[in-house]
């Protein structure tokens, strides 16, 4: 088996909000084990709301107030043989980590470049702190070589974020991520805001940069046909649990979760106009999930003892592994 | 359509911005010459898609009044944006015409509760109403997007997701029963099922209580799917418009080639990502002279960087395109 990276295990983890004098917990992050391998991309893929980025959180580090964790652990296997657990560890060892071991690219990320400093300086705020002793005429150099793979011209460099379009900005992010040759891109939404010509072209390049300098990406996208296009292995988040995972070929083919099967279904092919069918009822609001499967609400072939036990994940006949007592 | 009556009408609309940085000086037409009607007694979808920086936004921002066009005319109900006077009209105008916006953080106040600012939209626009009856509205637009007042009551915006948040701006541009909704890439941000239900919800507007959409998106699925016709933007352009369908089957323009191959087919590992597709670098394609994407247009000829191709009608279809005719004679 391929060597792991990254791996959490039975992971629970809430907002913990006040309001009107009472405590509100959102339950996004609920008994979530994922095992991360070198060089692989990882998608985790869900609807909006089901907990992605909240766990993308928490396996970056990230985690702070409101965000709470019940139990579980995350483990960063950077060095062999001495794991870091991300959850305990102290914040000179995550600022050790960061950028040069695991960089993260935010949702929306493209927007928070700093609007009124030039893009070299936040290369020079954000990464040339994590390149040891590099003089700094060598960093722009090797900055301006990078961004080169990245089919960006050194003027980017002297230009203000408001000058680039959106697929610019984002390929700058992407530089940003991994100019310190990073072993882990964790990248939230990167794509989603491009249009289709510009995503070709941002998926294209991230894929031939992780080629190039073999890192490994977890990728998040509610779009499936991004992770079709990228992914090695993907899991499908519902409602903060990870309902099934596989390989990108499994999940597609032969999915054996009613949440997955629903979304493969689902998928818009241009050409189509019938109506699709979506599901019945809405996902569960997170601050009182329903008890059991937390599908169990919306699902086409409940049975009774879904809505008493929460299952959990096991091999299918297709391949994949799916937390359904009725999968197969 | 030619007797029909038109609600909206868009004529010759023009925007130019004044460039910065590296181009400093030069000035950008985001809007040119466009022209396209919605008409009354035929609600209507219309897509309008175009890759970033195309100009969409700016189109949308004219249509919702937010931005005077330099020229032409933008009126609903025969009544130009130009011509209108005193608040009255003005927030008639707005009424009938309500926007989605591409990113909904831009919708609510990061400071505001989501329910609140809701309760606030139907005041403003019902002012005789009772507190229970704003509620009722807030409560039947947001159960009409699949959310309710007990999932997002009490909340902010940060503490709701970027989906969560999209819905309930659809659900705050539902609550005035406009005449025309602009939305602006209102799917960008969610998944395939709740996009799915968000487009559904759309034609059920339509459908249900007549309401015309503006829809601009990069989603070419998601156009194929509701709307009747569609036009492609471009550096400004709309470079073809016509019946969605025919456009996205039969693509004329080498750009909207482009397009409909550039869109990620959803099965495992079928589309190439390795050769590099003509994206752009960014706002110098907006500076050519003559056909705006012949710097990346396989089938260019000479005259296309010489001159702006001119709209070339066949039936219900327009392309701007030398390759169907146009300028021959000489
Ligand atoms: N700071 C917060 N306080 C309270 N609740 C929060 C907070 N941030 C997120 N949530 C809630 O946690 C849940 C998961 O949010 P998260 O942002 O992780 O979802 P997501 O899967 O990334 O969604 P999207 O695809 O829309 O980005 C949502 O129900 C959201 O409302
Ligand atoms: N206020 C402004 N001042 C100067 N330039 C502007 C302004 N607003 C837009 N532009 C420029 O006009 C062009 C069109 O922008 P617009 O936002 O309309 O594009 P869009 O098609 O909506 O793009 P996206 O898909 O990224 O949202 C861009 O090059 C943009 O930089
Ligand atoms: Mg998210
Ligand atoms: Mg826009």
């Amino acid at each position: 088996m391929t060597e792991e990276i990254l791996r959490s295990t039975g992971l629970r983890a809430s907002y913990i909000t006040h309001l009107f004098g009472m405590n509100r917990e959102v339950k996004v992050v609920d008994d979530v084990s994922l095992s991360i391998r070198k060089n692989e991309v990882f998608g985790i893929a869900g609807e909006s709301g089901c907990g992605k980025t909240t766990l993308l959180k928490l396996i970056a580090g990230f985690c702070r107030p409101p965000l709470k964790v019940q139990s579980g652990s995350v483990e960063f296997m950077g060095d062999p043989g001495k794991p870091l657990s991300l959850l305990e560890a102290t914040d000179e060892e995550l600022y050790g980590i960061r950028w040069r071991q695991i960089s993260y690219i935010m949702q929306g990320s493209m927007n928070v470049l700093n609007p009124v400093r030039r893009i070299y300086k936040s290369f020079i705020d954000f990464a040339y702190p994590h390149m040891g002793r590099m003089a700094e005429k060598d960093f722009r150099d090797s900055v301006t070589a990078h961004l080169d793979k990245l089919r960006l011209g050194k003027e980017v460099l002297d230009s203000y974020p408001h000058e680039l379009s959106g697929g610019m900005r984002q390929r700058v992010t992407i530089g940003l991520a991994t100019i310190c040759s990073p072993s882990i891109i964790i990248a939230d939404e990167p794509t989603t805001a491009l249009d289709v010509v510009v995503q070709r072209e941002t998926l294209g390049l991230m894929k031939r940069l992780q080629r190039e300098l073999g890192h490994t990406i977890i990728l998040v996208t509610h779009d499936l046909a991004v992770h079709a296009n990228m992914a090695d292995r993907i899991a499908i988040m519902y409602a903060g649990t990870i309902a099934e995972e596989g390989s990108t070929k499994d999940i597609f083919e032969a999915p054996a979760h009613p949440y997955t099967q629903h979304l493969i279904r689902s998928l818009p092919h241009i050409g189509d106009k019938e109506r699709k069918g979506y599901l019945k009822g809405a996902p569960p609001n997170l601050a009182d999930p329903p008890a059991g499967c937390r599908f169990h609400p919306r699902c086409p072939i409940a049975i009774a003892r879904c809505a008493q036990e929460a299952p959990s994940l096991k091999a299918c006949s297709g391949g994949t592994r799916a937390a359904c007592f009725l999968a197969d | 359509m030619g007797d029909a009556i038109e609600l909206l009408s868009v004529k010759s609309a023009k925007k130019s911005f004044r460039l910065g940085g590296i181009f400093s000086g030069k000035e950008l037409i985001a809007v040119n010459e466009v022209s396209f009607s919605l008409f009354k007694d035929a609600p209507d979808i219309f897509s309008i898609i175009g890759e970033s920086g195309s100009g969409k936004t700016t189109l949308s921002r004219m249509i919702l009044r937010l931005l005077l066009p330099d020229s032409g005319s933008i009126a609903l109900d025969q009544v130009d944006v130009h011509s209108m006077k005193g608040r009255k009209q003005v927030l008639e105008y707005m009424r009938n015409v309500q926007p989605i916006f591409q990113n909904p953080f831009e919708t609510f106040n990061p400071l505001n509760r989501v329910d609140e600012f809701l309760f606030a939209t139907a005041k403003n626009f019902f002012p005789g109403e009772t507190v229970d009856q704003a509620r009722e509205r807030a409560e039947r637009a947001l159960n009409a997007v699949g959310l309710a007042l007990s999932e997002v009551g009490g909340r902010y915006p940060h503490e709701l997701s970027g989906g969560q948040l999209q819905r309930a701006s659809v659900a705050r541009a539902i609550i005035p029963n406009p005449k025309v909704l602009v939305a602006d890439e209102p799917v960008s941000m969610v998944d395939a099922s709740l996009r799915m239900s968000i487009v559904n919800l759309f034609q059920d507007l339509k459908n249900k209580l007549g309401t015309s959409i503006v829809y601009i998106t990069h989603d070419l699925a998601t156009a194929y799917y509701i709307s009747d016709r569609i036009a492609i933007i471009h550096r400004g352009f709309f470079v073809e418009q016509g019946p969605t369908s025919a456009i996205l089957t039969e693509p004329r323009h080498p750009y909207t080639q482009l397009l409909v191959e550039s869109a990620l087919d959803p099965r495992p590992g079928s589309t190439s990502l390795a050769d590099g597709a003509a994206a752009t670098t960014g706002d110098e394609e907006f500076l050519a002279i003559g056909c705006k994407f012949a710097g990346r247009c396989p089938k260019a000829m000479v005259k296309c960087r010489l001159s702006e191709p001119p709209e070339i009608v066949d039936g219900d279809r327009m392309v701007r395109c030398y390759l169907y005719g146009g300028n021959d004679e000489s």
